[in-house]
């Protein structure tokens, strides 16, 4: 398969198509597995790395879940490819580096991909729209099933055996990433954090444990592994997600009641500059997708789909910018046709 | 709002990042943005999608070492899988094999217990039904094997959990258990 195909691949959660997808844009759930009769990945040598993704590609040929997935050997890519399967969320930013036997496999309708010899042998990962982590558990419980049969190193008191003691147990992170400009202006993501914290999951920025937090989206997730059972902990992630859901609808509310001028007039001058700019950063862009969308959710600025969203978020990452441009830039490049990205798909937005 | 670095213009640059659980916030203004290296957006850093091992390093090791051991690790243990030892695991925090959490196992319970808040995992197990079904029968004879082993080391922690294994199996019945 020619890498510039994945690249086009379709994405299912950027569709927006799952409940409360205008706050909660994503749920993921992520299996680390490993194979019992190998060291795990970082104490394999060329041999055994192999090994295993041939034993991994036959599970794929039989298993009809699996047998139109696109199969792709991470040495095969650039680097600007794979970083841009990072900012797809389909591969984690430890993939993208340098290494032997590392190949990832995406289903055709762009819900799985499985990461074969990450930090663990396998990291089965299922992401939808919205706010649907049952069906996503789902999904990704039958496709860890498909490859039970390369005998998954599990130990009767401490579950699915990971190379690291933090993953170990269910081996399962179960994330939502939510949108929640209104808490963040209301000053309320301190007491959020805390909140969650406290029962056990952890708040993080876009791309996981200290990044950035950009565009006021936030992931919520499971913090243990090991102790509870998988339908428990996604009932922890979800019902925190709710909740987030409702005070965010109520804060945005509350600003609505009381819009004065110059929440109106940010919100408008965001559309405006996104409209005509023409040099402008990733954070700064982030920032301003992020207000043009509350302000559509309140029926204030123009009315922006969810899909229409999730691809402005995703078109400004640094490497989807240069997929637009159609070759390699430098940052202030970037900047520039960011710009002239963000202007083409403004201009399909109008002003009532 | 003043740029908090020099005060002197407005902050346009506005960060936030999520550093241990708590959120720092950074308002600057364009030239001391650029001058802190901070429009270099750091989208992804080191760490990954998990709890990262140095946060927890330091805290997690040492306060069990001495007392929830009784044995101290005076030779050192390694593992009969990869040949992996236990210090080399405290440093880098990653296993070496699946057989290092059996060579390991009396001592990573403690470890567990801080991280998980627990040492026994509760949730899905391997369940290629067909073999589940004819090895509960084999199962139990090898656990009542076991109990009596641990019963006459006196290890009875480890015998409560396989009674409690047995008691599951036993009370099954009908050999399904609720959960798809
Ligand atoms: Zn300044
Ligand atoms: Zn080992």
């Amino acid at each position: 398969m020619a890498k510039r195909d994945l690249l086009a691949h379709p994405i299912e959660w950027v569709k927006g198509k799952g409940s409360n997808s205008n706050i909660a844009v994503s749920s993921r759930i992520r299996l680390a597995r490993n194979l019992s009769d190998f060291p795990f990945t970082h104490r394999c040598d060329h041999e055994k790395l192999y090994a295993i993704v041939d034993k991994v590609k036959q599970v794929i040929l039989d298993s009809d879940l699996l047998k139109d997935s696109d199969v792709v050997e991470m040495d095969a890519l650039d680097s600007l490819s794979r970083w841009v399967l990072v900012e797809k969320h389909l591969i984690s930013p430890p993939f993208a580096g340098d290494g032997p036997g590392r190949v990832v496999i995406v289903d055709s309708k762009g819900v799985i991909s499985i990461m074969v010899n990450e930090e663990d042998h396998l990291r089965i990962q299922v992401i939808l729209s919205g706010l649907e982590l049952n069906e996503v558990w789902r999904i990704a419980k039958k496709v860890e099933m498909t490859f039970e049969k390369l005998d998954y190193a599990f130990d009767s008191d401490f579950g699915y055996l990971t190379a690291c003691p933090t993953n170990v147990g269910t081996g399962m992170r179960a994330s939502v990433m939510v949108h929640i400009p209104a808490l963040e202006m209301s000053k309320q993501i301190a007491t959020l954090i805390n909140e969650c914290n406290r029962i056990g999951l952890t708040v993080r920025g876009t791309y996981g444990e200290g990044s950035d937090v950009l565009g006021s989206l936030y992931q919520i997730s499971n913090q243990i592994t090991l102790g509870l059972g998988e339908e428990e902990l996604i009932d922890k992630v979800a019902s925190a997600v709710r909740q987030i859901v409702t005070e965010e609808e109520r804060a945005r509310a509350v600003m609505k009641r009381k819009l004065d001028s110059s929440l109106d007039d940010r919100l408008w001058r965001a559309f405006g500059v996104m409209r005509y700019c023409r040099n402008i950063s990733t954070r700064e862009a982030l920032e301003l997708i992020s207000l043009i969308k509350m302000g559509s959710d309140m029926e204030i600025t123009p009315k922006l789909s969810v899909e229409d969203w999730n691809n402005l978020v995703l078109g400004v990452q640094p490497n989807h910018v240069q997929l637009y441009a159609g070759k390699e830039l430098t940052p202030d490049e970037r900047d520039v046709y960011r710009a002239a990205f963000l202007r083409e798909r403004l201009k399909c937005i109008e002003p009532k | 709002m003043m740029c908090e670095r020099c005060q002197e213009r407005e902050a346009e640059v506005h960060i936030k990042q999520i550093i241990n659980g708590e959120v720092k916030e950074y308002h600057l203004c364009r030239e001391c943005a650029e001058t802190m290296g901070l429009e270099g957006i750091d989208l992804f850093p080191h760490f990954n999608f998990d709890l990262s091992w140095e946060n927890l390093l330091g805290s997690l090791f040492e306060p069990f070492a001495a007392k929830e051991l009784r044995r101290p690790v005076r030779t050192e243990i390694k593992c009969q899988g990869c040949g992996l030892d236990y210090s080399t695991f405290q440093k880098t925090g990653k296993f070496g094999c699946p057989k290092c959490y059996e060579s390991f196992r009396d001592y990573i319970k403690p470890l567990l217990r801080k991280i998980h808040g627990a040492d026994r995992h509760r949730g899905s197990k391997p369940e290629l039904s067909y073999i589940e079904k004819d090895a509960t029968g084999d199962e139990l004879e090898q656990l009542k094997k076991e109990l009596k082993e641990a019963v006459e080391k006196e290890e009875y922690e480890r015998a409560a959990k396989i009674r409690d294994r047995i008691r599951e199996l036993t009370s099954k019945g009908d050999g399904s258990d609720g959960k798809a």
